[in-house]
């Protein structure tokens, strides 16, 4: 019988609410705008930018024509073609993004190894490429051609890129001289991002969407309950903290829900790349979105001033991004750090978005993302417990 | 007389402002001597803080010659700072929370080139005089009552011992009989450290400890007096009739405002009137005999004196009468 | 002189009084040390779990030619960088389609990528072992997850070693040309990669963010500063009180950051001192960008939403997120005059390439100090204040 009057009075101080929400027009305008706008961001810098296409300058030095001493014959043969096969080939901007910058012959400059790391120290190139003596000679007599591969190595990108564009770069050249016998590695990638769709967006996304509904929620709802003056007068009228708190959690809900289904309207302008349903996607945002909520309602219920509640969501926030797996990989995390971040959204979010939006895996068809989805609801469901405890417990005098 | 051989340390005349288009102060002249309490009243948006502003260097594209605290303020713009001493209306806006009584009094000692020693003893002096608790002096002043806040704001407004202090609705948010503590400690002050005072206010209580008084409506002064002269202003020098009739009537007062004797007629309770009446010797009698012709009942007559809250009240509805009858 | 000091000495007793601001200033740049000290891994090879799933048929035409599937299995066996589980070989006779691999493979062994319990599947295909036999050219094929970036930038790289081990167990080179790293200025493998390699970028973040968050409201949030505008205190003196006391509450951070970073082992290379001061100088430019959040703003709650909003705006432009070669030349200069692009270049300068430390940077960065402060000064003068 009193639930009938329970559920009008949540329905008034629902109206209460929003009309909280909508008075604080800029807090609003950050947790309404903002998502849409950053989302937009990357998906803008996704369709202008060419990330991909940044060239690594390169410094080349050969040894190579210096010439090889064959003891048996006291002879010593000269045979320079393949390092100038190779250097030409680099030159002519055979090899993707490598660019040649300056060469260096070792044979005619003896200080070239110096001034080539002179370039390096002072960023004039990225990437010192090193032909040594002898490199025509182990093609021709079939021995391993090694080339020295000395990259910028205080950028952890410069040193995979390099590795990798190197890579490339020997494929090339050896397919294209059809020297042989050769052992290829041909690579079949799938689950990736097709070419149509916004790469950017799409890796961005599976990181950026979790982290952008839950921190527009976090500060949508941080100041909710500390900020509110009269909840202690609210009390001491029939209105149970119970129901303050519910209206307090479907009101927010409402603009969440408002705010994912913006947040991936404006993503899906800008190409990104959902293979999976997009029912499951949204629900796993709200989720999210609700693991904001909650949070923010938490730290809300547990700070005493403004300040605080503001101190603490910088706190809580860095904490989230640090131990979200985007910086360290979870599993070469210490064991404490690796509960902590199992309690943290990030852990399950990112898994979430990235397995529904890549590998088109279903939330109530696949076990281990149901499960990861369960994970932020159980973990929402402690937090509102203990939002309810404490603010059950923290006296309020009007 | 015995003011004139006194400084005049306010004087402000012919004082005009204008904010773009908007002309906030008009014609504004009043003085003040050294020592004196000057109660500036008006209800809000009269422009009293305006003028405040105005003496404190804060608004300087006024017209018109303001002296405060001896200096010319056109002149000497925010080097009047020095002189003068200030109380906000709110001491979350004066008094460090976080601090102790005697970490404020030092801060603000400071900031007018005191040294601790010599801030913290003026400090004490005026905490003695506002009888703040010594053993408050060192706990932190969020801990403090607000009272005892409000004092110890007081006491930070008279650090540099200010040759004038103004304060801002001193009386504001304070409840009944700690508004009459504050209004006695104003006035210890004023007596003891001979401090000259303007206050900022819409409580026409406040009259009662000043020795001039400014009323202000809309930017223009109404009246500039002593209390005491702007109640003698009033019919027969404001003594009043107070009579109690039994079941009182807006028809009863209708009946005794339409006499020609009669110049104001104010309810103050259920069956009690205050009748101001011309020549309240003579008339007082003639009124009451009218009265009970009629058959009005009339249970008890006294004679007294108007308040000022009375002559505030009486003043503005005549101005409003009179700008309604153009 | 007299009043800066005085004032100075009222900011002091303001922040000390601030105890739950003050731990969090000190909190936070060790919690994230302590994180990053605590993990470990981060290197540029990378390993990945693998299946393999050979289709070789060791004949063709009725020739059976030497058995080079189990020589190739035996070398992703022993490879470092590919770790294959025995369990995971699968040997099928039938079914290799070149253009469909994936949807060709047997579904137990789909589903292991599926489910992300390997990241790449080998494929050998049916005439492997005749075109090693026949010396002609031999490819293979792997099937990786590209849903992973980290798998996607790295994996062919270490896709070379267990080529490199069969090369070795046939002894035939022919053909084989090799890029080998050798990263200067790189971090020592014995010291902590992962906090080594994004101590730059993570330093230099911290200091920044908890300075800016520590001033942001330094001003909004002084109820009393009002009041004490109607005193004498000078107003260009309050603003700098503020600036340098926060700059030594800053510089006291600076110290625990970099000793808590020693502790946890920051490698550096170049001096020791030089590190100090980056730290110092993006410390107070975070002040000064704090102090002037907190003189544009009416509210507290509005410094701490430009906060927020200038600090990923500073992330953005960093150069650490986005590539500065990747953008327009005018955004390139302006991230140039940023101190957070001076800081970590200076830093990554000292600490991975022994460097002392850059003037042209280092003037930059003072200037974007100096400018900000006087934009500060400039916006508290003509702020409004009311009593």
């Amino acid at each position: 019988m009193g639930l009938k009057e329970s559920f009008s009075r949540i329905i008034k101080l629902l109206y209460k609410e929003f009309s909280l929400i909508k008075g604080d027009k800029r807090a609003l305008f950050m947790a309404l705008a903002l998502p849409p706008l950053i989302i937009s961001a990357f998906g803008f810098v996704g369709v202008i930018s060419d990330i991909e296409g940044t060239p690594i300058n390169c410094a080349v030095i050969t040894y190579d024509s210096l010439g090889y001493y064959y003891p048996q014959y006291n002879t010593t043969y000269y045979n320079s073609t393949w390092d100038s096969v190779f250097i030409n080939m680099f030159n002519n901007g055979q090899f993707p993004r490598l660019k040649l910058k300056i060469f260096y012959n070792a044979s005619e400059d003896p200080y070239s190894m110096h001034e080539a790391r002179l370039d390096l120290a002072s960023d004039k190139v990225d990437l010192i490429i090193l032909i040594p003596a002898e490199f025509s000679e182990a093609i021709d007599l079939g021995f391993p051609a090694i080339i020295d591969n000395i990259p910028d190595g205080s950028n952890i990108e410069t040193i995979k890129d390099s590795l990798n564009l190197m890579y490339t770069a020997t494929n090339i050249f050896v397919e294209t001289n059809n020297i042989t016998p050769q052992i290829n590695m041909n690579s079949r990638p799938v689950y990736g991002v097709p070419q149509n769709a916004n790469e950017i967006m799409a890796w961005a996304s599976t990181i950026s969407l979790p982290f952008l509904i839950i921190g527009s929620c976090l500060t949508l709802t941080i100041l909710s309950v500390v900020n509110e003056k009269p909840i202690p007068r609210l009390l001491i009228t029939p209105a149970k903290k119970g129901e303050v708190l519910a209206a307090k959690y479907i009101a927010n809900s409402i603009i969440m829900i408002a705010q994912c289904v913006l947040t991936v309207t404006f993503a899906s302008i800008f190409g990104l790349y959902i293979s999976g349903s997009i029912v499951d996607l949204f629900l796993a945002l709200f989720a999210i979105g609700f693991y904001g909520m909650c949070m923010g309602l938490l730290i809300s219920t547990i700070s005493d001033t403004e300040t605080q509640a503001n101190q603490l969501l910088v706190a809580v926030f860095l904490i989230m991004i640090l131990l979200s797996g985007m910086f360290i990989d979870i599993s070469n995390m210490n064991i404490v750090l690796q509960v902590i971040a199992y309690g943290l959204p990030f852990a399950y979010a990112v898994p979430l978005i990235s397995e529904i939006c890549f590998k088109a895996k279903g939330i109530f068809t696949n076990p281990t993302l149901f499960w990861n989805f369960m994970g932020i609801i159980i973990i929402c469901m402690v937090m509102i417990f203990l939002t309810y405890l404490i603010f059950k417990l923290k006296r309020k005098e009007v | 007389m015995q003011a004139s051989e006194k400084q005049k340390i306010i004087e402000v005349s012919n004082l005009n402002l204008s904010f773009g288009k908007k002309h906030i102060l008009k014609d504004i002249s009043f003085y003040c001597y050294e020592g004196e309490i000057l109660g500036l009243m008006g209800i809000s948006g009269a422009g009293k803080t305006t003028i405040v502003r105005v003496l404190v260097a804060q608004l300087p594209n006024f017209t018109g010659k303001v002296i405060c605290a001896g200096m010319d303020v056109k002149k000497s713009g925010i080097k009047i700072l020095q002189k003068i001493g200030y109380v906000p209306q709110l001491e979350s806006l004066n008094l460090y929370y976080n601090f102790t009584a005697l970490q404020n009094v030092r801060i603000f000692g400071s900031m007018f080139g005191l040294s601790k020693k010599e801030a913290i003893e003026q400090g004490k002096r005026i905490f003695q005089v506002l009888e703040i608790p010594e053993d408050t002096w060192k706990s932190k002043v969020k801990d403090m009552s607000g009272g005892e806040k409000k004092r110890v704001s007081i006491a930070l407004g008279l650090i540099n011992n200010p040759e004038v202090l103004f304060l801002d609705e001193p009386t504001t948010g304070v409840d009944a009989s700690k508004r009459f503590d504050i209004l006695n400690y104003l006035r210890k002050l004023n007596r003891e450290i001979k401090t000259t005072m303007v206050i900022v206010t819409h409580d026409l209580e406040t009259s009662n400890i000043c020795d001039k008084v400014v009323l202000l409506r809309n930017g223009q002064i109404v009246d500039f007096d002593t209390p005491a002269n702007l109640i003698y202003k009033l019919p027969s020098n404001g003594e009043i009739a107070r009579l109690k009739i039994d079941e009182l009537s807006n028809k009863i007062i209708e009946t005794i405002q339409n006499k020609d004797y009669v110049k104001y007629v104010l309810r103050v309770g259920k069956n009690d009137i205050e009748v101001y009446l011309h020549d309240i010797n003579n008339n007082i009698k003639k009124l009451v005999d009218q009265l009970v012709d009629n058959n009005i009942l009339v249970s008890s007559v006294t004679r007294g004196e108007a308040s000022f809250k009375r002559y505030f009240q009486i003043r503005m509805q005549s101005i409003e009468q009179s700008k309604n009858e153009v | 002189m007299y009043s800066l000091w005085n004032l100075i000495k009222k900011e002091f007793d303001r922040i000390i009084t601030d105890r739950k601001s003050l731990i969090m200033l000190f909190l936070l740049p060790l919690i994230t040390i302590i994180i990053f000290g605590l993990s470990s891994g981060g290197g540029y090879i990378s390993t990945f779990d693998a299946a393999l799933i050979s289709y070789d048929s060791q004949s063709w035409n009725g020739t059976s030619y030497n058995n080079y599937e189990s020589t190739m299995i035996n070398s992703y066996l022993n490879s470092s960088l590919i770790n294959l589980n025995s369990n995971l070989v699968f040997t099928e006779s039938s079914g290799f389609n070149d253009s469909k691999i994936f949807n060709s493979l047997p579904p137990k062994v789909k589903l292991l990528l599926y489910n992300g319990d390997v990241a790449v599947i080998v494929v050998i295909p049916p005439n492997f072992s005749e075109t090693v036999n026949k010396s002609i050219n031999s490819v293979l094929y792997y099937v990786y997850d590209a849903s992973d970036l980290m798998t996607t930038s790295s994996i062919g790289v270490s896709m070379q070693e267990p080529l490199l081990l069969f090369r070795v167990a046939i002894s035939n080179f022919k053909g084989v040309v090799l890029a080998f790293p050798s990263p200067e200025y790189d971090v020592p493998s014995w010291y902590n990669q992962i906090l080594n390699y994004s101590a730059a970028i993570l330093i230099i973040i911290i200091i920044l963010g908890t300075s800016i968050n520590l001033t942001a409201l330094s001003v909004v949030s002084e109820g009393p500063l009002p009041r004490m505008m109607l005193t004498p205190a000078n107003k260009t003196n309050t603003v700098l009180a503020k600036f340098i006391s926060y700059s030594a509450i800053m510089t006291v951070q600076a110290l625990v950051v970099f000793f808590g970073s020693m502790a946890f082992g920051l490698y550096v290379l170049g001096n020791l001192i030089d590190i100090l001061i980056v730290l110092i100088l993006v410390g107070l430019s975070g002040v000064s960008i704090g102090l002037l959040i907190s003189c544009i703003s009416t509210s507290e709650q509005q410094a701490n939403q430009l906060y927020i909003g200038v600090f990923i705006f500073l992330i953005l432009f960093s150069g650490a997120f986005i590539p500065l070669e990747s953008m327009p030349a005018a955004a390139q200069m302006f991230s140039n005059s940023l101190s957070i692009t001076n800081g970590i270049q200076l830093f990554l300068d000292v600490s991975l390439k022994g460097m002392s430390l850059d003037l042209l940077r280092v003037s930059f960065i003072l200037i974007f100090i100096l400018v900000l402060l006087i934009a500060s000064i400039v916006i508290f003068r003509f702020r409004k204040m009311e009593v």
